[in-house]
């Protein structure tokens, strides 16, 4: 199922005498989520992602806007007449009932023709927990279940009705950091089990790259990218996206474009053929810098970091907007160099330029200098 | 460890001699006068022990009336109180605008004298010769019979005490109910809306479950709290309950004890064994019951 919002707005009133200014949480959204896809909705806390999934779910009434689910408008449709399965942050599971009663609640709301037997319900119930692996478990209450086997009733009970959209409300936050590798895996496996179409939420970029199709990138209520993880890290939209992704983070840096020259701290150390002189953001990957005594950009060692199979080399250097740099270069490269300077010479297709005033990309082909 | 235990047992000594003299020894005293037979309190001697004072008890038209007041007032009183609580409790929560003025209004009964209470009741119900009581207008005014629910038959007596009962307990019920209610957490209510969940359904299938420790309190101290009812009877009817017709259990008990002179400390104590013993069976049942349908988390 497709699922289309168009100028999808949000508001909600201010609370009290005191903060009488409405919240905008979700701001004139338009995007299209092609079918049977598994996307991800990331951004820090308080950007809109959560409302809007349950703008999608039905769960919110949008402010304004449409949401359509393939060419139907669902908009004013109440969360039971779309045909979602929703898993909730915390899972959710009624704690009175079984994991078995659990599955088959949503089935026992079916009235009228849609109305199924014991017997169905049961196969059903037994579908959706081999599904996720927890026919095991279905006997016992939800107190009885690790953080993992609840995440996965709560996954089985939004299967069972066979919604046309699944939806998951920061999926694995309420895991710990190995469970949360494992089930992340496990979504992506019955998302391509099932086909359906898969939207979840998150703050996390690590989960979000690993396992989407493609990557929604809010920030304060406003879209900033969709694209796929990978195009997303690599050419990432504005300054936000590409601080936003990666760990460890980008490196900013204050730069000016000079003679259609990029320059940081009086180091000439790209071409930026067609731009006029400004200042600039320059954002610069771990992974961008090459070691090379010869190279153009000179900093202040702080030390190298060994992990083994690669090294980060800490620097400093004046234009850098924190204290300490971090370039990540593979062990092979690794030669080791004094105490004092450290020299790189950068990847193009590592560095990006903003505009320092709104964070705005500025686009052009950078290259390396011409040996002198 | 010796020195200890010692230790511990002192500190409980002070609980435990309160508890001691002014718990344990009179039930087992209420124990032993209910078995001596004949016993005067004047001479403090007795002739025999033995059953007779239970046999007198159950042989009383007196405490048979009682027994089947307290019983009426029991299983009117504690589902009709508990499930208008719950409604109200319910209705509490889904309004927002004026509900802490509700929430005040439906508490006050709770910190009403229990006096003035009595007053706005005979204003209600009560006939003299100046006025024949507000609810008495109402059904005239409707066409329909009065009737003397202070002094006329039985069943309008009933029906006043029980009305009254209920008016008294449900302050309570409704502000346990109404926090039980509100520590409810909401996504439950969401999950149930994504699934399609008709609102009965709702209730009856995540919200009782939910609150279901609150509401079995509830219940088990309602009927306790109705087996010992004396004083609303005594505030509606006067003292002179058994001519009222009106006795409860523990009114009889009173009586035995010092109407008229009193003096059948006897009797007195196998009426309170015998409600002992019907309070301790239905709670006994009530926690079998419990068993299979209080959820606790």
């Amino acid at each position: 199922m497709e699922i289309v919002l168009e100028n999808l707005t949000k508001k909600f009133p201010g609370r009290g005498r005191k903060n009488k200014k409405e919240v905008v949480a979700v701001d004139d959204f338009n995007f299209t989520i092609p079918d049977g896809k598994l996307v991800g909705l990331l951004g820090p806390s308080g950007c809109g992602k959560s409302t809007t999934l349950n703008m999608i779910s039905g769960l919110l009434k949008p402010t304004s806007g449409k949401v359509l689910f393939g060419d139907k408008d669902v908009t004013n449709l109440p969360p039971e007449e779309r045909g979602v399965g929703m898993v909730f942050q915390n899972y959710a599971l009624y704690p009175h009932l079984t994991v078995e009663e659990n599955i088959r609640f949503p089935l026992e709301n079916f009235t009228g023709k849609d109305r199924l037997s014991k017997e169905e319900m049961r196969k059903r119930v037994e579908e959706a927990a081999k599904l996720v692996h927890i026919d095991e478990l279905l006997e016992r209450k939800p107190s009885e279940l690790s953080g993992g086997q609840q995440q996965r009733v709560a996954i089985a009970r939004a299967l069972v009705k066979l919604p046309k959209v699944l939806l998951l409300d920061e999926p694995l936050s309420n895991l710990d950091a190995r469970l949360r590798l494992q089930t992340r895996e496990e979504i992506r496996r019955i998302q391509q089990e099932t086909g359906i179409t898969t939207i979840f939420v998150t703050h996390d970029q690590d989960e979000a790259m690993s396992i989407s199709d493609l990557i929604v990138v809010m920030k304060d209520g406003e879209l900033q990218q969709i694209d796929s993880p990978q195009k997303v890290y690599d050419d990432p939209a504005n300054q936000f996206v590409a601080q936003f992704l990666g760990t460890p983070p980008i490196n900013i840096f204050e730069g000016t474009i000079r003679d259609q020259k990029l320059y940081i701290n009086e180091d000439a150390v790209l071409e930026a053929s067609g731009l006029p002189d400004q200042d600039v953001v320059v954002a610069i990957r771990p992974e961008g810098f090459i070691l090379d005594e010869n190279g153009r950009m000179e900093n202040e060692l702080v030390r190298p970091e060994v992990s083994g199979r690669d090294i980060s080399i800490l620097f400093k250097n004046p234009a850098f907007k924190n204290d300490i740099a971090r370039a990540i270069i593979s062990s092979d490269d690794w030669t080791h160099i004094p105490h004092g300077k450290v020299r790189f010479d950068l990847k193009p297709h590592k560095v990006y330029l903003f505009q320092p005033e709104d964070g705005k990309r500025i686009r052009v082909d950078l290259k390396r200098m011409e040996k002198e | 460890m010796e020195k200890q235990n010692l230790k511990a047992f002192l500190y409980l000594l002070p609980a435990f001699l309160f508890l001691a003299v002014f718990m344990i020894y009179p039930l087992i005293d209420v124990f032993v006068y209910s078995v001596e037979e004949g016993y005067s309190s004047a001479s403090q001697s007795f002739f025999g022990v033995g059953l007779y004072n239970y046999d007198y008890v159950l042989h009383d038209p007196y405490f048979s009336r009682a027994l089947l007041n307290t019983f009426i007032l029991v299983i009117v009183t504690v589902p009709l109180s508990t499930g208008l609580a719950l409604l109200i409790a319910f209705a509490l929560t889904r309004i927002e605008k004026v509900r802490s003025l509700f929430q005040t209004i439906y508490f006050l009964p709770y910190v009403t004298n229990t006096l003035a209470v009595g007053m706005v009741f005979m204003v209600l119900f009560k006939q003299t010769p100046y006025s024949e009581g507000f609810v008495n207008m109402l059904i005239h005014m409707f066409g329909g019979q009065g009737v003397d629910f202070i002094e006329g038959p039985y069943w309008a007596k009933m029906f006043v005490l029980c009305f009254y009962t209920i008016w008294i307990v449900m302050p309570f019920k409704i502000l346990i109910l109404t926090s039980a209610l509100a520590s409810v957490n909401p996504i439950y209510y969401s999950a149930a809306k994504v699934d399609g969940t008709r609102p009965w359904r709702i209730f009856y299938k995540i919200t009782l479950p939910l609150i279901s420790p609150s509401v079995f309190y509830l219940i088990i101290t309602g009927f306790i709290g109705a087996f010992k009812a004396y004083s609303d009877a005594v505030a509606l009817f006067g003292t002179n309950l058994n001519s009222a017709g009106m006795n409860t259990m523990v009114g009889y008990v009173f009586d035995m004890l010092y109407r008229d002179g009193g003096g059948y400390p006897s009797y007195a104590s196998a009426a309170a064994i015998i409600l002992f013993a019907i309070v301790l069976t239905i709670t006994v049942i009530n926690l079998m019951v419990s068993k299979k349908h209080v959820h606790y988390s």
